[in-house]
């Protein structure tokens, strides 16, 4: 694991065979928690990823989700997609190389984004403080959540030019 | 352990503890939020007077709106930098200055004006996985 790096004009990173699998998982399971999701209030997670705009005024942020939730939420799965796409290469004997256009990075910053969203909440990380967990499978969701968050500040500091 | 046992069905599954359902107070007949969620709207009539209209129209070209980053234990600080220099145009110092105050005092103002503009703001920053939301300025 070595995270994103910029070559000349590109920038790419290698991943082994149960890298692309976890994260493959993790887009498939996210897509499932957008694509199935219920009513406001039923899931953290998704509260957290598709906010309410008006804080002080529940029916204008009805109004607003009643207009906008599907799009946006239509723009996390199509992202969701785009990097399960590029996951899906046929695999190298060394790795699997991602190499990202600039609509890739935009894709692979959001989602990294929205993965790491769902993973707090999935985790109870609720403030800036290191995060403790309480038994192993919070252990799990942490470390593959500071290893997302590895990833994505190395994607931005390739991108950071 | 293995990564194939980590890949369990944690994401889908919604946590029960601390989930409470959220049950909003039911509200009478058609909604007059305005022209601003109209323009947003692909398809679909919103029910409203011309009367009400005129009203919201009103109230809104004199008021301005206001769109809140609000922080969150979850993003990058340099992601959030990021996102402001590639979304609002600001430059580096301006974007660390609002991040810090975002991380700092816990939400910051990043964009004032009409209604319409900071809901689009607002929608933009919830694409990027922010934590935004609009008010009325003098709130």
């Amino acid at each position: 694991m070595s995270g994103f790096v910029r070559t000349a004009d590109t920038v790419s990173a290698t991943f082994v065979a149960e890298e692309v699998a976890l994260l493959t998982d993790l887009l498939s399971q996210f897509a499932s928690v957008i694509g199935e999701r219920g009513a406001r209030g039923t899931d953290a997670a998704v509260d957290r990823l598709l906010p309410d705009a008006y804080r002080d005024n529940a029916e204008y942020s009805d109004e607003f989700r009643r207009f906008t939730e599907d799009d946006l939420a239509a723009g996390k799965l199509h992202n969701a997609a785009s990097v399960a796409q590029a996951l899906a290469a046929p695999p190298l004997r060394r790795g699997t190389p991602v190499v990202l256009d600039d609509a890739a990075v935009q894709s692979w910053l959001r989602t990294l984004t929205d993965l790491r969203l769902t993973l707090a909440a999935r985790a109870g990380i609720v403030s800036d403080e290191p995060p403790v967990p309480k038994d192993e499978r919070e252990d799990m969701l942490i470390a593959i959540y500071d290893w997302l968050g590895y990833l994505q500040q190395s994607l931005i500091e390739a991108i950071d030019i | 352990m293995g990564v194939a046992q980590l890949a369990e069905r944690w994401l889908v599954e919604p946590e029960v503890a601390g989930s409470s359902p959220v049950v909003h107070p039911t509200r009478n007949g058609p909604t007059s939020v305005g022209p601003f969620l109209f323009k947003l709207c692909k398809a679909g009539p919103v029910e409203q007077t011309l009367e009400e209209t005129v009203l919201d129209e009103l109230t809104v070209s004199d008021q301005p709106w206001i769109t809140l980053v609000w922080n969150d234990p979850v993003n990058l600080m340099s992601y959030v930098s990021w996102v402001f220099r590639s979304y609002f145009g600001v430059d580096r110092p301006e974007a660390e200055r609002l991040m810090l105050q975002v991380h700092n005092d816990g939400k910051a103002v990043v964009a004032t004006g009409g209604r319409e503009e900071m809901e689009r703001h607002v929608q933009a920053m919830h694409g990027f996985g922010l934590w935004a939301s609009i008010q009325k300025g003098d709130e």
